[in-house]
Order: C-alpha cells, then sequence, then structure tokens
C-alpha cells in the first residue's frame, strides 16, 4: 500500500512552486537568497516531517529561521574570535 | 512395514499417487514414495448459499467428504464455515478454480495453500529435513518424522549431485553452437547438432549421474525449450529431464506484473520433478545468495526449492505466517479484505509516513560509528507484539503506539510476530557465529549466504505488513511498526546526544556518530548499552570508520541527501552507498573508475591527510579518461543496463532504454516491461545502440562526450568532500582534451 | 460546485474526470467540513489531507477542528472498497467516495468480478444515500472493457456531472 500523503521532500518543492509568482518578481539578485532559504530548510527535513504539522509551511518557515539563526551566531562568532 | 532414514529431496501432488516424496537415503539411493494426503479447505457464506454449494459438491465425481465446522477466523472469532475434503491433492487446485468461477460470492479459507507448506505445517518437515520414514511394501508412507529442526543451526546434510548446462554463448544474442555439461569436477563439450544425437547424449548422461540439481544458464528461457522442441522434430519423445519419468516437465510462461509500484518482467520457467531445476539466469534471488541461500529460504518457508529459486521473499513470508495459522487452526483467507478502520485526517497526518530520514551533517568526517538496529523492523513487530490482529484491539492489557496512540493487545502473541520470531532468532545467532569467523574460512561464505536469504525474508516481511494483497497485512499495523521506528531512532538520538556525541547522520535504522577521542569498540559500548536499555530492541555496532564522507546532492550542492555517502572502516573495508558504483545503470568502466579512486582514498595511511592521495586519483582518472578518448576502453566496458519501465507504446519521450528497445524491436527482437535493455551511448539519432543487436557499434560510434561528462560526475562524488568541485576536476582533466574534441566535431559538422 | 446543492440527501452524484477530480473533491472535503463532519471513502490512495489543511485554513483559523471533523479510511484492492462499504454506517453524514473504480481496473480482477463487486457496492450505496448526500468521484477506466463499470454507476447516480471545461469556484451554501 502506497502512502497517501506526499513525502516532506515533495511537500517542500510543492511549497516553493507556490511561491512561483513572488520568485519571479523578486531582482535575479534577490532570487538566489529565495532559494537559498528553501535549500536551508531542506536540512531539517526530518524534522519537518516529524512535526506533521497540518500547515508544512509553517515548519518550513521555521526551518528557515532556525538556519539563520545558525548563520547569525557563526558570523558573531567569526567576528569576535 | 520397511524403515528408511534420509533427507527430503522433492514433494509434489500427484493425480495417481496422491503425493509423491523423494529422499536421498543414507545409503546415497534416491527414494520415490508416495502418500495419501487429503486436502480441507472451508467456505463461508450465507446458510442458502452454502446449501447450493453442498448440492453442487455432491454431483462432482471426485472423491470428497463434506462437514459442518467451526473455525477460527483472525479477525472476526469463530466462523461456521462448510469443510470440503478432497482426497487427492492434486485435484484440489481445479476443483477450487471452478467454485471460484460458480460462487463468487462466497469467502474460501486455506483454499490456495502450497502443498508443501500443508505437508511441513503437518509433519514438521521441510526440504533436506533429515527423517525417519516407514513405508509399505508398495513404497506408501504410512508414518515419517523429523530428526532434526529448520531452526537448528547446524544441519547434517546429504551431499548434493549438481549438474551444470551451459551454452557457449548468450543464446538471446548470438546462436549457441555447443552446450558444456559439469557434473563433480568432469566437463563434457556437446555440440547442438546433430540434435538426435544430442539428446541421446544428455539423456546417457543424466541416466548415469543422475543429478539431484541442474543449474543452467538460459535453462527456462533457451535450452529446455530448444531440448524439447528438438525432441519433437526427432522422435525422441522419451527424452526427459525429470528423475519421475512418469512426469512431464512444468511450463510456465513468461509475464511481466506489477509490484510495490514496479514492473517485473518473470520470464518462462521450467521446473522438473524428482530434482531440481535452477536457471541462474531467470533466479530472481539466486544471485543475491546462491544455492546455500536458496536452500536455507526453502527451508525455512516450506516452499518448493524451484519456486524459492524464481520468487521473491515475500511469498516465502506469506507461506511461513500459513504455517503458524495452519498449525494453530486459525483460516487463511483466500482474498484479504481488511479495509482500514475510519480515522481523522488528523490522524492520518499522524500515521501515514515512513521511517525517519535525517539529512547528514555533508563532509569528511574521522572516528565515526555506525549503530544500527539489529532487523529494527521484525524487532519491532515481535518486540512490541505488532501483528493485524492485535493492533487497534483495546484489551485489557495494552500498549500504545507513540505518535499515533492506537493500541496495541498484548494478551497473546500475535501471528506475524509469533512467525517472525524464530526466524529473527536464527538470524542473530549466525550473525554472531558470522562475527567469531574469519572472511576467508571456508564456513564463513555459505554461513553468509544463509544469513542474507533470512535477512530477505525479514526485510519483505515489513513490507508485507502493508502489501495490499498480503492475507495477513493490515495498513494500521504497517503504521504501528514505522512509529515505533520512528521513536526508537529519536530516542537512541537522544542517548547519543546525553552522552556527548555528535549525531553526524540518521538513517531509518542505522545512525551514525563521533566524538572527539572515540574510536575504539570499548568507547561506543555504554551508547550501545543505553540504547538497548531506553528502546528494548537490539542493537549492534556495525563498525568504526577510519573516515566517512557525507555527500551533498548532485544537483545542489547546499543540499544534503541522505544515505548518500562512502567510507572505510578500520579494518579497511569500504562502504559506499548511493553513488554510482552502486547504480545498475552505470557503465563498467565508470564503476571501475569510481572504485579504483575509493580505493586510493582508502589505503591512505591512518594519520596522513587524505588530501596527498589526491595527486593518484586524479593520475589515474587522466588515464581512464585518456583511453576513453582514444577508443582503448573495451565496448562490453561501456555498456549501461536499464530496466524498460512500460511498454514501448507508452512513452511520450522514449528514455534511452526505450530507444535501443525500439531498437530491438526493429531488429525482430521484442522485450517485455520489466526486462533490462543494454546498450550503448552513440552519436547522433537515436543516441543509443543497442548492445544485443546483431553487429556490436562500430568504435566510432561510440558518445565520447557523454561518457566522458558521466566519468566526470562519478569522479567529482568521490572528490567532492576533499573539496574539489566538477568544475576543477573538468579543468585539470580535460584543458587540453576538450579542445581536441572540440576540433573533431567541427570537423564532423563541416561534412553535412 | 453547483453540483454540490444539487446533491442532497436521498441522492448520490457521480464526478467523472481526469485524476478523479482529485482536486474538486478535497475541496469539497475541505468546504463540508466547515462545517460538520464528513466521512471520505478513499479508493485511489488519493486523500492529501495537506492540500485539505490548505483549503480549510483559507476559510477560518480553526484548523484541528475542521480536520478532526473529517473521517477518512482507504481500501487498497477492490475487495476492500466491498468490506469499506460494509463497515460503513448510514449515518446522516455526508459522504465522499474518492476514486472509486481506481481498484476496479486492476489487471489482476477479472472484469466479470470487478462488476459484480462493483454491484454489491452499489447495494451500499443505496443503503447510504437514504440518510446523507453521497459524492462519488471516478476517472473512466482506460480499458475499453471496463466501461460496463461506468455504465453501472451512471445508472445508480442521481446526478452525473461530467467534466470536461473548469469547474466554477466554491459555492458557501452547501446541502
Amino acid at each position: 500500500m502506497g502512502r497517501t500523503l506526499q513525502t516532506t521532500n515533495q511537500t517542500i518543492i510543492d511549497e516553493q512552486a507556490a511561491f512561483s509568482n513572488f520568485r519571479r518578481a523578486l531582482r535575479r539578485s534577490d532570487q538566489r537568497y529565495f532559494d537559498a532559504l528553501f535549500a536551508s530548510a531542506r536540512k531539517h527535513m526530518a524534522a519537518i516531517s516529524q512535526a506533521n504539522h497540518a500547515l508544512p509551511l509553517e515548519t518550513i518557515l521555521l526551518a528557515m529561521l532556525l538556519e539563520q539563526a545558525r548563520e547569525i551566531e557563526a558570523l558573531k562568532n567569526e567576528l569576535h574570535g | 512395514m520397511a524403515k528408511h532414514r534420509g533427507w527430503l529431496l522433492d514433494l509434489y501432488p500427484d493425480e495417481q499417487d496422491g503425493l509423491v516424496l523423494w529422499f536421498i537415503g543414507e545409503d546415497g539411493s534416491r527414494l520415490r514414495f508416495n502418500q495419501s494426503f487429503p486436502i480441507t479447505f472451508y467456505a463461508a457464506g450465507p446458510v442458502a448459499r452454502l446449501r447450493e454449494l453442498w448440492r453442487y459438491l455432491r454431483e462432482q465425481t471426485l472423491s470428497l467428504t463434506m462437514s459442518r465446522s467451526r473455525r477460527q477466523d483472525l479477525f472476526s472469532g469463530p466462523l461456521d464455515v462448510l469443510a470440503i475434503e478432497v482426497a487427492n491433492a492434486a485435484l484440489q487446485p481445479r476443483l477450487f478454480s471452478r467454485l471460484l468461477r460458480h460462487f463468487p460470492d462466497l469467502d474460501f479459507f486455506d483454499a490456495d495453500i502450497p502443498v508443501s507448506v500443508r505437508y511441513a505445517a503437518k509433519h514438521e518437515v521441510f526440504v533436506l529435513t533429515h527423517c525417519q520414514i516407514e513405508t509399505t511394501e508398495a513404497g506408501e508412507i504410512r508414518a515419517i518424522s523429523a530428526l532434526d529442526s529448520r531452526w537448528a543451526l547446524d544441519l547434517e546434510m546429504p551431499p548434493l549431485r549438481i549438474l551444470a548446462i551451459e551454452p557457449d554463448c548468450n543464446p538471446h544474442q548470438r546462436e549457441p553452437t555447443s552446450i558444456n555439461l559439469t557434473i563433480a569436477g568432469h566437463k563434457t563439450h556437446l555440440p547442438l547438432r546433430p540434435r538426435r544425437q544430442l539428446l541421446l547424449l544428455l539423456q546417457a548422461k543424466l541416466k548415469r549421474h543422475d543429478p539431484d540439481v541442474i543449474v543452467t544458464n538460459w535453462g527456462d528461457t533457451w535450452l529446455f525449450p530448444y531440448l524439447f522442441e528438438a525432441g519433437h522434430k526427432n522422435d525422441t519423445s522419451q527424452f526427459n529431464l525429470n528423475r519421475d519419468l512418469r512426469r512431464g516437465v512444468l511450463q510456465r510462461r513468461e509475464r511481466s506484473y506489477y509490484t510495490y509500484g514496479q514492473v517485473v518482467y518473470r520470464g518462462n520457467q521450467i521446473h522438473l520433478f524428482g530434482r531440481w531445476h535452477i536457471d541462474q539466469w531467470n533466479a530472481m534471488m539466486y544471485g543475491q545468495y546462491g544455492l546455500e541461500g536458496v536452500l536455507e529460504q526453502a527451508r525455512v518457508t516450506g516452499l518448493p526449492v524451484q519456486e524459492v529459486a524464481r520468487k521473491s521473499p515475500g511469498a516465502g513470508i506469506t507461506a511461513m505466517q500459513m504455517q503458524v495459522a495452519l498449525r494453530e487452526e486459525i483460516l487463511v483467507p483466500y482474498h484479504k479484505q481488511q479495509a482500514e478502520q475510519f480515522k481523522s485526517a488528523r490522524d492520518l497526518m499522524r500515521s501515514d509516513r515512513g521511517g525517519l530520514v535525517y539529512q547528514p551533517l555533508v563532509g569528511l568526517h574521522h572516528d565515526v560509528a555506525e549503530i544500527d538496529f539489529v532487523s529494527m523492523y521484525p524487532s519491532i513487530m515481535v518486540h512490541f507484539n505488532i501483528s493485524p490482529e492485535s493492533v487497534g484491539n483495546a484489551s485489557s492489557h495494552i500498549d500504545v503506539v507513540p505518535e499515533i496512540g492506537i493500541p496495541v493487545d498484548q494478551r497473546r502473541p500475535g501471528l506475524v510476530p509469533k512467525t517472525l520470531r524464530p526466524l529473527l532468532e536464527k538470524r542473530i545467532a549466525i550473525k554472531e557465529r558470522l562475527a567469531t569467523l574469519n572472511r576467508r574460512d571456508c564456513r564463513y561464505g555459505p554461513l553468509k549466504a544463509r544469513s542474507d536469504a533470512l535477512k530477505w525474508l525479514l526485510v519483505v516481511c515489513f513490507g508485507y505488513l502493508g502489501y495490499k494483497n498480503a492475507r495477513f497485512g493490515r495498513i494500521e499495523s504497517h503504521e504501528s511498526v514505522t512509529a515505533y521506528g520512528r521513536e526508537a531512532l529519536l530516542q537512541a538520538k537522544e542517548a547519543a546526544e546525553d552522552m556527548g556525541f555528535t549525531v553526524l547522520h540518521m538513517y531509518v535504522d542505522g545512525l551514525w556518530v563521533k566524538r572527539l577521542g572515540k574510536k575504539s569498540n570499548a568507547d561506543f559500548q555504554p551508547l550501545l548499552d543505553e540504547i538497548a536499555l531506553r528502546t528494548g530492541l537490539p542493537i549492534a555496532l556495525e563498525g568504526i570508520y577510519r573516515w566517512i564522507a557525507f555527500l551533498p546532492s548532485r544537483l545542489d550542492a547546499r543540499v544534503p541527501v541522505p544515505n548518500r555517502y562512502f567510507g572505510v572502516f578500520q579494518d579497511g573495508l569500504l562502504k559506499v552507498r548511493g553513488i554510482d558504483i552502486r547504480r545498475h545503470d552505470t557503465a563498467p568502466f565508470i564503476a571501475a573508475a569510481q572504485l579504483r579512486a575509493l580505493e586510493q582514498l582508502a589505503r591512505m595511511p591512518e594519520g596522513r591527510s587524505l588530501a596527498e592521495s589526491v595527486p593518484l586519483v586524479m593520475a589515474s582518472l587522466k588515464l581512464t579518461l585518456a583511453k576513453l578518448r582514444s577508443g582503448q576502453i573495451p565496448l562490453e566496458e561501456l555498456v549501461i543496463t536499464q530496466t524498460l519501465s512500460r511498454p514501448l507504446e507508452e512513452y511520450r519521450q522514449p528514455s534511452p532504454a526505450a530507444r535501443a528497445a525500439q531498437q530491438l524491436r526493429t531488429a525482430g527482437k521484442e522485450l517485455r516491461p520489466g526486462q533490462r535493455v543494454r546498450f550503448v551511448y552513440a552519436r547522433g539519432e537515436p543516441g543509443v545502440w543497442a548492445w544485443d543487436l546483431l553487429e556490436t557499434p562500430p568504435p566510432e560510434s561510440v558518445d565520447v562526450e557523454r561518457y566522458t561528462d558521466l566519468l566526470l560526475r562519478a569522479s567529482s562524488a568521490i572528490l567532492q568532500p576533499l573539496d574539489i568541485g566538477e568544475k576543477a576536476i573538468r579543468d585539470k582533466l580535460l584543458g587540453h582534451a576538450v579542445q581536441q574534441s572540440f576540433a573533431f566535431q567541427s570537423a564532423g559538422t563541416a561534412t553535412v | 460546485m453547483r453540483y454540490l446543492a444539487e446533491v442532497t440527501r436521498g441522492k448520490i452524484g457521480l464526478l467523472a474526470g481526469p485524476h478523479a477530480e482529485r482536486a474538486a473533491m478535497l475541496r469539497i472535503a475541505a468546504v463540508l467540513a466547515l462545517e460538520g463532519p464528513v466521512s471520505v471513502l478513499d479508493g485511489g490512495n488519493s486523500f492529501d489531507a495537506y492540500q485539505v489543511a490548505r483549503h480549510v485554513r483559507r476559510q477560518t483559523p480553526r484548523l484541528m477542528e475542521a480536520l478532526d471533523r473529517i473521517s477518512v479510511a482507504r481500501a487498497f484492492t477492490c475487495y476492500q472498497v466491498v468490506t469499506l462499504f460494509e463497515q460503513t454506517p448510514a449515518t446522516p453524514t455526508p459522504k465522499l467516495v474518492l476514486d472509486l473504480l481506481a481498484t476496479f481496473c486492476d489487471e489482476s480482477v477479472s472484469v466479470g468480478e470487478s462488476e459484480r463487486l462493483l454491484r454489491l457496492v452499489l447495494i451500499h450505496l443505496r443503503r447510504l444515500q437514504g440518510n446523507a448526500p453521497l459524492m462519488v468521484s471516478i476517472q473512466p477506466p482506460p480499458q475499453a472493457e471496463r466501461s460496463g463499470l461506468v455504465q453501472l454507476l451512471r445508472q445508480a447516480a442521481d446526478r452525473v456531472y461530467l467534466r470536461e471545461s473548469p469547474l466554477e469556484p466554491v459555492a458557501v451554501r452547501l446541502f
């Protein structure tokens, strides 16, 4: 019996695709940040899946924030020392 | 009354003799006995319809007895049924198919259980079981008992007489002219013509050596059909490959079918009576674990050897469940009918999920331990009593499935755990013994094959819990297993982090961890103990890697992907997942180049930087590339093998495999979905050259650019963790060559 | 969604089209769940709860309550479909049957057998329709010899909607 719900991987692809108009209107220089955000969310697919939130986009956004926080901390560390 | 001792070789129903059994006697004789073995099956339904069935059966000419009975249904409890006992086992299948046509509305039970499985359930006698037999003078078995158990690790086995037959070339490519026979170390070479002589010589060989097993190459799809045809044409109709000369061979036609969302092709099959025929080219699992493994599977499942060699292990698991059901007098439904219970959309989101898969921390890591749950899903089924009848059954003594919260009845062991427990215990016992043996020990290979055969049974049994046609499958039990699996992996992660380890990767039933300064087995033992304690499941250290590299996605280097890595254990053994060498559709020379590069990295002594091996790796890749571009790679090393996933007409944009199949069709060779296509990438249209065409492609037609790309891609998978990207490799390896080939191509264009 | 207003208690609506009108059926499930309980019998492994959740969330912040009002059960063979109908009680809850014919087109089941089983399903559809509106979606079978299945359903249905043009937007009042 195949799974009924789509996989987390497919969910992220779909959510990203749902913003294709948004992405298109961005300057090309900004599009790459958009792509990078979604790429960073993919590092937490297990957590997104485990959260099994009815609106996966919310968890995807949280995963992006988490990666941002990590990056900020890394940069801070670099700056201070 | 005569007494015999020997090993069961073959067993099949027979219209004259009821059941025929062949034994290898302790004195080396081959014995044919028969036994009366009536078959009972059941029908349930509205009383009026059962009465009609009764009347219908009374009119039948075959010998049967009927009675009303009350039997146990796994799900609904006691059920009133009509029991139908057919005196001759050979006649039951035909009767049942007539009943299906006339009484499709009735529910049938125990109606399609293989005879060997029934026999195993009744007498505990399996293939190669050592038996004591009492027979009448006429050779009818009156009593039989097993002298050993299928669960025993060490079994005394009779030596089998094995005849190997192979044609002098692949008959699907070229017309063979002779066949080679090997038996007991002797080789014979027989020309295919004159055919009459071939048949006579072959029959004489069979008579003289009387083999128990005939192992062939293309026996199912070419050799035996060829011999039968020759037999017809040359009036040697007595030609018979069976040991039981009263029987003709059994031929099953080729077909393609869908399973697990995948097309599987099954070639024509030739089954023998009194001896086994195994076609190495048509034996699904034979390549995985050989005759040792096939025998192990036949023994634990009760299925005939010739079936096991050709079928997926799923059939084996079903057979084992049937045996448990027969012994416990639980009805085996003909159709699986259990539908899902209603659940809320929210619960569906919670439960409809697979194993937990983490994205690894991409890059190169040192001193990493891989820790695996041993046969995780089967262990969960046994440990938490997951069975179709126990899951969702709220009783006085339950366990609640994590995340999805459904109850699991714990009062008595379920049918599935009961089936699996001895299998799991045997696998673990074999694994433990393997761990004490040196890989070069002569006992290691056969034992490993048996271990693998059992592993496959365990692997598929989880899929079968959720498989739509599995008799004892049920989606809720399938979902419960994955839920327990996710929970166990999370508990393992927490245990590791509590103890200061970094978790690098987790994949369904395994985790990769490291901690500075920890590099011996003893260093990781406390973690193993802790995980076993928290989860209750058996856990093992797969090994400690000197180094391991987790790779990102090929399409997006920022995205880590699970289960794509390579590494070297402390004993020097390589482990590789998800890259070209592991794929079936990689050209052999590319797989070889990738393996060579990996071995060069693996040989780097401890304490030295892997980067030091880069010049060596580069030099060897450069050599391969030069060979490719100067046409020195043998053509067969360029062959790509892919599976045809659907009928040719259904391809909108034909894949390379489909284009190659199209070429074969034009040449008069038709392939079915699920069959493999071999081809070489060629220049121009259609971009491929089917390998099984009569002519091999001219060397100058090889699409060198395409192979260059494939090689560079395979190289970059290995070098990426050392911070050498595909572009750098391309520049380094191809700097000069690119220009050469551009010149070549433009010269080609000019002539068009 | 005109058909939603037409399919009321005692009526069977049949929606036929590509992908068994999955998107439309999921939207209907979402709209119904805003108001009360709804049962979904999924014959095509097609109940994408996430899509339903997105539709619901656009209408109400009380997402979880709505999702809890949807009961789903799946069947993966035509025999299981029959069992699923047998175990579905005739309650006033509206019922959606997704991709009913998917498993009836399985080549391992003969045409005659699939029609026999579908007739059993029809008996249950009639049993259920007395108490609640029923909407069935199908994708017409690709095999010509199985077109009898569609005929059987068409005869049983009170309204048949064959999708050729895009469906109109969601209407609010339903039953």
